[in-house]
């Protein structure tokens, strides 16, 4: 996946976005990992 | 991360991540440093606003947008699609439902042909917990206070207990799964709320083998030119034979009837706020697996 590339704003940064953003770095190897494979 | 718009003084981010406190025009510049907008402020439920204003900057200027914002969309759909229209941007609002519940894929996947007849759903967590409660024999306000003690009611909880919340989000599940003719606002909702429930209904309704649940339901009404939709929302005593009577606590649930298809229930069991994270995750892979029309 493009994620990586993909510049997020994020607006209003309570609970629902620090889980956010705790969850884009948990997973953002898995979703480069996604894009490599979908590129072969 | 290269922007976070946030009021709160002192926040502590990544060193390459810019703070930005002139939210709206940073999101209208056609050259701000960012793509894509995630939108979860605090938002009224009764205009949607800031959130509305923070999604026109940004669908006007060309980003995708992500919200967990109900409001927004629940009373301003047509003109954010529009906006939307005109400038090419996605609008994606997948956690403002039921956390990650799907219910963008139903019409996406799920059911890609023929209509969908009829909704019905358990779409407050709050007020499910508080009438979970009152079943086993708390009082109304006992269960309220239990719910403000495990932060799954706000302080002022009147937007889950008087169903706005829940009147919300039958508005946009109507919106995205009926198909109106026009587009629905929350003001034609039939709405009803915990007000509605008294005391001793759900424990009584444990007697008689059933369940007092906070119900939102939609359905397509006439055909033709005399086609339209009807939505409601209010407590109502389910038989225990009804696949959304055991959808306790904190929990949630969607049933859908299908032109073609039958009927479909989809749960979500317990609502932590990482599920509603995870919605808006699925939103900007979906945004990356799909090209701009």
């Amino acid at each position: 996946m493009a994620l990586r590339r993909r510049r997020v704003a994020l607006a209003g940064h309570g609970a629902v976005g620090r889980a956010l953003t705790i969850l884009l770095g948990q997973t953002a190897a898995e979703l480069a990992d996604q894009r490599a494979w979908r590129s072969t | 991360m290269t922007a976070v718009a946030t009021r709160r003084a002192g926040l502590q981010v990544p060193g390459s991540t810019r703070i930005w406190p002139d939210l709206v025009s940073f999101l209208a510049d056609p050259v701000a440093p960012y793509d894509v907008l995630v939108e979860v402020t605090t938002q009224s439920p009764r205009d949607g606003e800031p959130a509305a204003t923070h999604i026109r900057a940004a669908l006007g200027s060309g980003r995708d947008v992500v919200t967990a914002n109900k409001g927004p969309i629940a009373w301003h759909e047509s003109e954010l699609r529009r906006i939307a229209a005109g400038s090419g941007a996605r609008l994606r609002y997948e956690a403002s439902l039921m956390d990650c519940l799907p219910a963008h894929p139903i019409r996406e996947s799920i059911v890609p042909v023929g209509r969908i007849l009829s909704f019905a759903g358990i779409v407050n967590a709050t007020t499910n917990g508080i009438l979970s409660a009152m079943a086993e024999g708390r009082s109304a306000a006992e269960a309220l206070a239990e719910a403000q003690r495990s932060g799954q009611a706000e302080a002022d909880p009147r937007n889950d207990t008087e169903g706005h919340d829940a009147a919300l989000k039958a508005t946009v599940l109507a919106n995205l799964l009926l198909d109106p003719p026009e587009l629905l606002t929350p003001a034609s909702v039939d709405r009803r709320g915990l007000e509605a429930v008294p005391e001793s209904w759900p424990a009584e309704a444990v007697g008689r083998g059933a369940r007092v649940r906070l119900v939102v339901r939609g359905e397509s009404t006439g055909e033709g030119a005399a086609r339209g939709v009807r939505v409601r929302v209010g407590p109502e005593e389910l038989p225990l034979d009804d696949s959304l009577a055991p959808v306790g606590a904190t929990s949630m649930a969607l049933r859908i009837e299908s032109e073609y298809g039958g009927r479909l229930q989809l749960a979500l069991l317990g609502a932590p706020v990482q599920s509603t994270a995870y919605a808006i995750l699925m939103d900007l892979v979906a945004l990356e697996r799909t090209p701009r029309g």
